[in-house]
């Protein structure tokens, strides 16, 4: 028999529920149990350690653990590859993302290997990123003039792309930030912002997906080759079942999300009381002309010709866009 | 000789936090104007507040080893005044060796960061795209410097303390007494 | 574990290495001891992002601009101002030491600060009317923490962050208990001084003209209070962006004073690097120390621990504070916060308290971490300011005013209105 394997790992946020119910639980418990006791894990969140995210695929590759959750965008300052995945305003629909995230997957793999000697095992996403603003927004064009948090390169690309102001304020200051003005509207996901209660001074709920908080699981390449084929096979088989659990909750907590927060039907606590706009075909139109000549054409010129030609052949070609530097 | 570099150490050390001092005053006027742009065009600089983390940051570090030389790097003295005078020399000596060997395990570490941030052209993932080297390369040298400091301190304490200069070793690497104080802010 | 872990912090203190070195190789040996992982690789990239934190940079901000204030005399005529109001009380200044120190607390979001700038310019009164020297370095020292109970703060701000609470509602909830405790650390001094009479200095006379005549005196500092705090309320700029503006409006004060020069910057600028320097790197050696300690799991023990013996949840309530009390002791605050927030704040929801009251109560205990031997920061920057003596003359003074905040605990868990109220009128 082989030798057992003990697997040190690292979870995104410990206050939201793909640790609570998927990250932590699998590394901890589940998958001693379904290996018997082949492969041991442990796992604790980034907040817990005091870690931001950023450095994340760093400390996998230079063997501080063994095996990673994390935000592909977060990781990014590396290589804007990694960004190809999440490209803001995009997709709309969770199966579509599912789909985006597959066709991509070779591409993050080669990157994960290349840049951080690491094996990419998942892909799942978090509850989608949307507007939240205080004050009337009734559709796209409002947003034009507004001033817009966003946390990343691709967000801000959409916002300028739509006439906003792009402002950077850390996720920690955007409640005050939002309630005294100083920014017009602020972008984070749709349980988060239940869960940090942005519904207490923001007002309008918009609806437009800018992006997915797509994230990954890797594996230090090294530790992956030190373990034998079969444990290999059964590691990819627990985590396969794990994804797909997660692409399923996501898919449910949005709504749960947006249903509480826009004063709906809420059995995780309190509902909020925003106004729930969703986006109009007319939004959505100029949505494609925005992500064409902005969020694409930006994101082509940063990563390069032959990084935006295989985009097109893999995500590109799902979505019929086309990522090209203006 | 190393007298001698250790004068020229303190005074770049001087001229370092001045440094950051203009960084950390850049800072605060560019936040300045970002929040009056804001409020009034409605435009923004974009990314002040994540360069003057930049700012801060090699600031800190810039001024490690000023810190040093003035001997503010806190010690707890609760026991040490019942120390006999070897054991306290013992003492400044081992607090020495170790804050100086932290501080190197930062620096080798930090020294990979920056090597692979230098290899990867690696940008910050903001809407600015900074290319981190530019506020990496002398956040390390702080770093750097500040261990080059400590040794060279260590060095001179020791060699006046093997000349029989106790005092003067004390002078360097000791913690401070009531009169060296008064001296100070009397400067 | 635990008892290992205290014995090597308490020897390295005890032989007065430096406080970051000591945190730091706690944190090497401890991983070098109990984890198969290489941890230390992963000092790079954390003092990196840790120290790059725009969060932080609050922290030289708020030191400069009271550098600045303090080089051009503008704290010291406040002082003064502040002394001719309260100075009557037995005790004289060391009122003035705490109700600048809450004055301040309104404009500055750290409690190193407050201390820092307070301080200052307290330090050099102790010996012109004759106070008991350690009560007197305590009133700055417990003064100071009221910075992170008293809006705004950052520590507010990051518990916010780590558990889901909403920070304007927390606000609202540190006021009355910030003002209250305050009052409390007055009344301290007061006891204090009736029981010993040579602890209170010389009286300070004073009358109705006088104290009239020093209301201009408050006018600069109101300003910078409502360059800071009316900026962030009337929707200009963030808390940390305002500390920003603060530094900039001292410094046009300072202009106006004609004191605005480049050899008083220097100086302002050695002090403020001085102190962020010496902060920062124990602030660093912390978060390393606690990576470590939650790697290898003596955080989680500590909870699990907690957790299972069964009690009731005001006990367990109780077990908590005494816990985090002896925390306090040996941690950072910031990496306290940083630690403990996420792993408590679930059991104590769960037990039916209120978020919003429980992150009022941790900040007092914070504060009650800043002043505890052998690792309180307060302690360290009124020693640095005071920059003479021993730091035990701190300790000693600090003293009373811990168990004065033991009893703003007991109020706390006697009346959560204390916090709870504020917020309840307004969501
Ligand atoms: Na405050
Ligand atoms: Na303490």
């Amino acid at each position: 028999a082989d030798k057992p394997v003990t697997v040190k790992a690292v979870g995104t946020w410990g206050s939201l529920t793909n640790y609570q119910k998927h990250e932590g639980p699998f590394w901890n418990d589940h998958i001693n149990a379904a290996t018997g006791g082949q492969i041991v894990g442990e796992i604790r969140p980034q907040t817990e350690l005091g870690l931001k995210g950023f450095e994340i695929m760093r400390l996998v590759k230079n063997g501080v653990f063994d095996y990673a959750f994390g935000l592909p965008g977060y990781v990014a300052a590396e290589n804007a590859v990694f960004e190809g995945a999440d490209l803001s305003s995009l997709t709309q629909d969770i199966e579509t993302q599912r789909k985006v995230a597959e066709a991509y997957f070779p591409t993050l793999e080669k990157a994960f290997a290349d840049i951080y000697n690491a094996k990419l095992l998942q892909l799942y996403p978090f509850p989608s990123q949307t507007l939240w603003c205080n004050g009337e927004v009734n559709g796209l064009d409002d947003l034009d003039g507004k001033k817009i948090r966003v946390y990343a390169t691709t967000l801000g690309d959409f916002v300028e792309g739509v006439g906003g102001t792009s402002v950077t304020v850390p996720f920690a200051e955007v409640i005050p930030a939002l309630e005294k003005g100083v920014v017009d509207c602020g972008i984070t996901g749709t349980m988060s912002a239940y869960k940090a209660k942005w519904h207490q001074v923001a007002t309008h709920a918009y609806t437009l997906r800018v992006g997915w908080g797509l994230a990954f699981g890797a594996m230090n390449m090294d530790k992956w080759n030190s373990m034998s084929p079969e444990q290999q096979a059964m590691l990819k088989r627990e985590l396969d079942a794990l994804t797909d659990a997660m692409w399923a909750e996501t898919a449910t907590e949005d709504e749960v999300a947006i249903s509480c927060i826009t004063g709906g039907a809420c059995e995780i606590g309190e509902p909020g009381a925003m106004t729930l706009v969703a986006p109009s075909e007319a939004d959505l139109k100029r949505r494609d002309q925005v992500a064409n000549d902005v969020v694409l054409a930006r994101w082509a010129e940063r990563c390069g010709e032959d990084c935006a030609r295989n985009w097109n052949e893999t995500v590109g070609s799902i979505l019929g866009m086309k990522a090209e530097a203006k | 000789m190393l007298e001698k570099s250790l004068l020229l150490s303190e005074r770049l050390s001087r001229l370092l936090v001045w440094t950051g001092g203009v960084l950390i005053i850049g800072s605060a006027l560019l936040v300045t104007v970002e929040v009056a742009l804001r409020k009034i065009l409605n435009v923004s600089i974009g990314g002040a507040d994540e360069l003057s983390g930049y700012a801060f940051g090699v600031a800190t570090t810039l001024g490690f080893s000023f810190a040093l030389f003035e001997r503010a790097h806190i010690r707890v003295d609760a026991l040490f005044p019942f120390f006999p005078a070897w054991l306290r020399t013992l003492c400044n000596f081992l607090g020495l060796v170790l804050l100086v060997g932290f501080a190197g395990v930062v620096t080798t570490m930090a020294w990979s960061l920056v090597a692979d941030t230098l290899e990867h052209g690696s940008r910050s993932i903001t809407p600015l795209r900074t290319p981190l080297a530019l506020p990496q390369i002398p956040w390390l040298f702080g770093w750097m410097f500040f261990v080059f400091c400590g040794a060279l301190l260590g060095l001179v304490a020791l060699m006046r303390l093997m000349r029989g200069d106790g005092a003067g070793a004390n002078l360097l690497i000791g913690v401070k007494s009531v009169e060296e104080q008064i001296e100070d802010e009397a400067v | 574990m635990l008892v290992k872990t205290l014995l090597i912090l308490i020897a390295l203190i005890a032989l007065a290495v430096p406080v970051a070195a000591s945190l730091g190789w706690l944190g090497l040996t401890l991983q070098y001891l109990e984890s198969p992982m290489p941890l230390h690789r992963a000092l790079g990239d954390m003092v990196w992002q840790t120290g790059t934190d725009f969060l932080l940079v609050a922290i030289p901000m708020f030191v400069l601009l009271g550098e600045i204030l303090l080089r051009a005399g503008i704290t010291e005529r406040m002082y003064e101002g502040i002394v001719r109001w309260v100075g009557w009380l037995p005790g004289g200044l060391m009122h003035s030491n705490i109700g600048s120190s809450a004055l301040f607390a309104a404009t500055s979001g750290s409690s190193v600060a407050t201390a820092a700038t307070i301080g200052t310019v307290a330090v050099p009164q102790i010996e012109k009317r004759g106070y008991n020297e350690p009560l007197f370095l305590g009133t700055i020292a417990a003064g100071g923490t009221l910075g992170i109970l008293i809006p705004p703060s950052i520590n507010l701000i990051l518990y916010g962050l780590l558990t889901d609470t909403s920070v304007p509602e927390l606000y609202l909830a540190g006021f009355i208990p910030g003002f209250l405790l305050a009052s409390l650390f007055m009344g301290t001094v007061v006891i204090l001084c009736l029981m010993r009479r040579g602890w209170g200095g010389e009286a300070i006379r004073t009358d109705w003209g006088a104290r009239l005549a020093a209301l201009p005196a408050l006018i600069p500092p109101i300003g910078i209070f409502l360059v800071v705090v009316g900026s962030i309320y009337a929707g200009l700029a963030t808390p940390t962006e305002a500390a920003s503006l603060g530094v900039v409006a001292a410094m046009i004060l300072a202009a106006r004073n004609g004191k605005l020069t480049l050899t008083m910057l220097r100086h302002a600028v050695e002090g403020t690097m001085r102190t962020t320097s010496m902060i920062m790197l124990i602030i660093l050696a912390a978060v390393f120390l606690n990576f470590v300690l939650s790697v290898i799991g003596l955080t989680t023990a500590l909870t699990d621990f907690v957790s299972g013996l069964g009690l009731t949840p005001f006990q367990t309530m109780l077990l908590i504070i005494a816990v985090l009390v002896v925390l306090g002791c040996f941690m950072e605050t910031l990496s306290m916060l940083l630690t403990t927030a996420p792993i408590i704040t679930p059991i104590v929801i769960a037990l039916g308290y209120d978020p919003v009251w429980f992150g009022i109560l941790l900040m007092v205990l914070l504060e009650t971490a800043l002043i505890t031997p052998p690792i309180g920061i307060n302690l360290y920057v009124v020693q640095g300011i005071r920059g003479r003596g021993e730091i035990v003359d701190v300790m000693k003074g600090a003293a009373p005013f811990v168990i004065t905040m033991f009893a703003m605990i007991a109020l706390l868990l006697a009346f959560p209105q204390l916090a709870l109220w504020l917020p309840s009128l307004v969501y």
